[in-house]
């Protein structure tokens, strides 16, 4: 039950993957991209999904896929053509496969309708390249419970034998047949044995086997490939003819068969020997017994040569050596095995290494640390080609995480043990401080490598977006081009989970909101099908996900207008452009005059933005009005490790994300200015940036911190916003492990995570969005809404 | 010595199924995922496998190809090939025998029929 | 909710062995009062290591120190409980108690006893107690002429927005 339970989890799995390959397929026809690999591949995977779905008799599913794979297989004998029509309904069916998947697996129910009439459109498509009349609409489906679908060429099935004859015609423990078996070469060639046909005929009855071998010729002119014996088998069964017919499944086309029934008793005969090695002949002679039938089969096999000596295959003049040679070994040999033996010494066999190369380990995803005044990094495009397959090898994901977990013990643990051994007076120049850094060097390798097991392509996100964008497009109303980049990204396992979320908010939004009405585009000059295009890259250290249409923009004079109304900024706030795009995240902002179907049942911007924040990842927007809208999300490329600044506030230690910060500054007394309140701003070169006080923030002190005794951090949030934050110093530089503070507790506001530091205490990692954002909120009186937001 | 049965199937399911089943009833079982895979496991193996069962559709190699490769490779002409066909088909059945297979098994197979159908081409 | 994670609650009514079912408790010191846990729900007991403050948080978490690579919050009980908040010495004591999957320490002046008690020893709060006593105490018993009141674990911790 368990084993199981396990093959219907691999099933299911599998599906997954068929599903996402069959998508991919028919996009790529679609686009034109498509070779005959692609076809197949396509086919396959719905081959594979109706395969399986028998074994689970998931009858449903079986029904469609069948009909779905009939219609992939005209596509592929190119009987049907991939036209657009095709493969919109091509798509519309792998989705309905997926939600016949899901319900299968989850128990839940699929539109039945909707589902027989996207089937009733695929029989129309074969039948349109059949050439034949598209059956009627009222046309009955096929049935949904039946697994099998003649197509008139089942006469080679295995006909379930449902009706035992015997039962119904009374008893009759004597029924006679005389089946006359006259094997073709072909028989052996096909690893068919007449030993063993005649082996399991006997199982059926008592019988004789009488063996003609009058056709077999003189050893010169024996051809060690040929079939020469013909068998007369007299049988007393209970059985009927149909099960002894079963018996000759795999042999019918390969023999000539003959059953008839007999009356009277059966004469036992003996096997005619004339002709043929005496030695041989009591080999048969107990096959027709039916006694040690495992000798007289392989000795057969031996005869007809339908064994591992078959050289001479020409039927030459000369005395097939081989095979005299065999025939003399069977003829001494005490047993069959002793005969296999001596076959298996005379040609032995190469020695073959089953060892597959060693697996390669991945690159590590690109995690280059960044010195405090890194430049901005430059885009770092992401290979667009898949990366090839290599050797792989699957293991449970626990095994991994448990191993992502021990080598973060490691390296905490590593860091604690010299810090107390230089503590304890260790001098840094010592050989044991070398060792040291060398395990210090060598932890942090283990722990990339690791890491790097876990990091998947964003792909396995990307590859269900197509579905998504189809599905609104259609509710909305909207023609909708989907384009991707970057699919092979590589991020962290624990990331790409918590992608999908978001993505599919900012997507749904995009055509929701972004793309106007295919009437309006065309309107306004543009093509009647939007674009919605999704890419991935690696940049300074983070994942960027940019999800841009060539929409509408943001409408901001009705943007500010909501904002006004709902109170979210004062009547009269002075807002940039910037500013006002970024007013779609507030708590409680909703574009839409009415709530839409689509965004209505999803969550507002102001959601998606926090479960972004709680990832430590940013999500801005950029818009230009009639060109479009681009959000660009920016998360970690692991929620395991992170690089910190490691600093001081009041008597706590706190970690600021090294990806957020621009440069540090040691603030002199003429550039702190007052700003109203407890508020201070500072001057960096010619721009003034709100100066921030950590401590404050935090609640670890009461009392304005000195900006001249502290240290200020210069960073930047995600919407490109610059701040300081004043803290008291700065400890150093490190690569520090993420702890959930949720796991055990929950959310803290301003805070990312926790990690825990060389002297076993927790430090907190501090989330410089958030506490600029909070603190802009003390400051001034410009987002109001905010701070509802953070309570 | 319970005997050996190479499985050929790109569904991981499928091949799943087979060696559970099939382990059940005491046989070894030695999985590839495609034709090519099969012969390459094949060429690998110290003793040749008693049965050979496999799929037809198949990426790289199908089950025609590692049929026909299969026959004409005097080492491994005898051992009886089972093909796994999904679907009733009398074609690919035709096309199987015509490639070389010993027999076959309509997917899906219950258990009984799998193991009468070993024992019916096995040694 | 409670009596799942309290498997003792839970069997005590198959009451199919002879003696009553008998349940373990740890009994700890707050000041002069005697308050205990189900042995079920704890962990561990560990020594007062300084915790790291949580922003924003209730007066009565005193932060989150490290379990062998967990974070784990802390709970002043003390607090909790409404009376004066714990000065944690080098003698408290954390108990680690486990609610669903959520780990947490309980801060502690002593651990005083380990009870053998039957179900029928607990008797229901005194309505004189306070709500907040109600809230986080299940129940009193008499024990050789103590009162110590038994501990509702799973109300504890401030309810906050857990994993977004």
């Amino acid at each position: 039950m368990d084993a199981m339970e396990e093959i219907r989890q691999t099933f299911f799995e599998e599906c997954a993957e068929q599903l996402a390959e069959l998508e991919a397929g028919l996009l790529a026809i679609e686009n034109g991209e498509a070779d005959s690999d692609t076809v197949n591949a396509v086919f396959r995977a719905v081959h594979s999904i109706k395969g399986g779905a028998g074994a689970f008799s998931l009858d449903e599913l079986v029904a469609f896929a069948h009909i779905f794979e009939t219609t992939l297989d005209e596509l592929r004998s190119n009987r049907l053509d991939a036209s657009e029509t095709v493969l919109k309904v091509m798509l519309r069916s792998a989705d309905a496969l997926a939600d016949l998947v899901s319900a299968a697996r989850d128990g839940g129910n699929t539109d039945k309708e909707k589902n027989e009439a996207l089937a009733g459109e695929l029989r129309a498509l074969v039948a349109l390249a059949k050439g034949e009349e598209p059956p009627a609409a009222g046309a009955p489906a096929a049935s949904s419970s039946s697994v099998e679908y003649d197509d008139g060429m089942g006469d080679f099935d295995f006909t379930p034998v449902a009706v035992d004859l015997s039962e119904l015609m009374g008893d009759m423990p004597g029924n006679r047949f005389r089946i006359l078996f006259r094997p073709h070469d072909r028989l052996y060639a096909k690893a068919n044995e007449a030993s063993r046909v005649i082996r399991d005929l006997l199982e059926l009855g008592v019988g004789t086997v009488h063996c003609d071998s009058s056709e077999v010729p003189l050893l010169p002119h024996l051809d060690p490939e040929g079939a020469y014996l013909n068998f007369t088998i007299e049988l007393e069964t209970e059985h009927s003819e149909e099960k002894i017919r079963e018996v000759f499944e795999f042999v019918e086309f390969d023999c000539e068969l003959m059953i008839e029934p007999m009356e009277g008793p059966i004469v036992r005969q003996e096997i005619d020997l004339e002709g043929i090695d005496p030695e041989i002949a009591a080999l048969l002679s107990r096959v027709s017994g039916g006694e040690d039938f495992n000798f007289g089969s392989d000795a057969f096999g031996a005869l007809e040569g339908n064994d591992e000596s078959g050289e001479a295959e020409d039927g030459s003049e000369e005395p097939n050596e081989d095979l005299a040679a065999l025939l003399k070994t069977a003829s001494e040999a005490e047993s069959v095995s002793d005969i296999m033996a001596a076959v298996a010494e005379r040609e032995p066999k190469e020695e073959a290494s089953a060892e597959a190369p060693a697996p390669k380990a991945e690159a590590a995803p690109d995690k280059s640390a960044e010195t405090v005044k890194a430049p901005k990094a430059e885009t770092e495009k992401a290979s667009a080609s898949a990366p090839s397959p290599g050797q792989t090898i699957r293991v449970d994901l626990e095994r991994v995480d448990r191993l992502i977990d021990l080598v973060g013990e490691l390296v905490i643990h590593q860091v604690m043990l010299s810090q107390r051994a230089y503590q304890a007076g260790l001098a840094r120049a010592s050989e044991v401080a070398v060792g040291f850094d060398e395990l210090e060097q060598l932890t942090r390798e283990i722990q990339d490598s690791v890491m790097a097991i876990r990091a998947q392509p964003v792909k396995s996100v990307f590859q269900r977006l197509p579905r998504l964008v189809r599905e609104v497009a259609d509710i909305s109303g909207k023609s909708v081009k989907l384009v991707t980049e970057g699919e092979w990204t590589e991020v962290d396992k624990t990331v790409i989970e918590r992608l999908a979320d978001p993505l599919t908010h900012m997507i749904r939004n995009a055509i929701d909101h972004g793309l106007e009405k295919p009437e309006d585009r065309l309107a306004a000059g543009k093509a009647e099908e939007g674009t919605v295009k999704v890419a991935a890259m690696h940049r300074s250290g983070r994942i960027v996900i940019e999800i841009s249409d060539d929409g509408a923009g943001i409408n901001r004079k009705k943007v500010k207008e909501i904002a006004g109304n709902k109170g979210l900024i004062p009547p009269d706030a002075n807002l940039s452009d910037d500013e006002i795009d970024n007013l779609i995240f507030l708590p409680g902002f909703s574009t839409a005059s009415q709530i839409s179907q689509l965004s209505g049942r999803g969550v507002g911007m102001d959601v998606v933005k926090r479960s972004i924040q709680a990832l430590g990842g940013r999500v801005s927007i950029t818009s230009k009005p009639g060109k479009g809208s681009t959000f660009t999300m920016s998360l970690p490329l692991t929620l395991a490790v992170l690089d910190g600044m490691i600093v001081s506030v009041g008597e706590q230690t706190v970690v600021v994300p090294l990806t957020a910060i621009i440069e540090t500054l040691q603030p002199k007394k003429d550039e702190v200015k007052g700003f109203g309140g407890d508020s201070r701003l500072i001057q960096v070169r010619d721009a003034f940036l709100p100066l921030v006080d950590v401590g404050r923030e935090l609640g670890y002190s009461w009392e304005p911190a000195s900006a001249t005794e502290g240290v200020a951090i210069l960073v930047e949030a995600e919407n490109g916003s610059r701040s300081a934050l004043l803290v008291d110093a700065i400890q150093g530089q490190r690569q520090v492990v993420i702890k959930s503070l949720e796991a055990n507790y929950g959310r803290v506001p301003g805070i990312a995570a926790a990690t825990i530091l060389g002297d076993g205490r927790v430090a907190l990692i501090l989330d410089v969005d958030a506490v600029v954002a909070t603190s802009r909120v003390d400051q001034s009186s410009f987002f109001t809404g905010m701070q509802q937001a953070a309570e | 010595m319970s005997r050996t049965i190479l499985t050929i199937d790109d569904s991981r399911t499928m091949r799943e199924m087979l060696r559970a089943t099939l382990v059940a009833q005491g046989f070894n079982v030695i999985q590839a995922e495609d034709g090519q895979h099969g012969v390459e496991v094949l060429e690998g193996l110290d003793q040749d496998p008693d049965v050979i069962i496999t799929d037809i559709n198949m990426p790289r190699m199908d089950g025609f190809q590692f049929i026909e490769s299969v026959r004409g490779n005097d080492e491994y002409r005898a051992i009886p090939i089972l093909v796994l066909t999904t679907e009733s088909d009398g074609e690919k059945k035709q096309r199987a025998r015509l490639a070389g297979a010993t027999g076959w098994i309509v997917k899906p197979f219950d258990p009984t029929k799998l193991v009468d159908a070993i024992n019916r081409v096995a040694a | 909710m409670s009596n799942t994670n309290t498997p003792v609650a839970a069997n005590g009514r198959e009451g199919r062995i002879d003696h009553k079912f008998a349940r373990e408790l740890i009994a700890f010191r707050i000041g002069e009062q005697e308050f205990c846990v189900d042995i079920m729900s704890v962990r561990e007991i560990r020594g007062w290591t300084p915790a790291t403050p949580l922003p924003h948080a209730p007066s009565y978490v005193n932060g989150v120190i490290n379990l062998r690579g967990a974070v784990l919050p802390i709970v002043d009980l003390a607090a909790r409980l409404g009376f004066q908040r714990t000065d944690p010495t080098a003698r408290s004591v954390i108990i680690v108690v486990r609610v669903d999957q959520q780990l947490f320490g309980l801060l502690v002046d002593a651990v005083s006893d380990i009870l053998t008690v039957t179900d029928d020893a607990l008797q229901p709060t005194p309505d004189l107690a306070s709500d907040l006593a109600k809230t986080f105490v299940r129940g009193v018993m008499a024990m050789e002429g103590r009162m110590i009141s038994l501990i509702a674990t799973e109300a504890v911790l401030p309810q906050l927005q857990m994993a977004a």
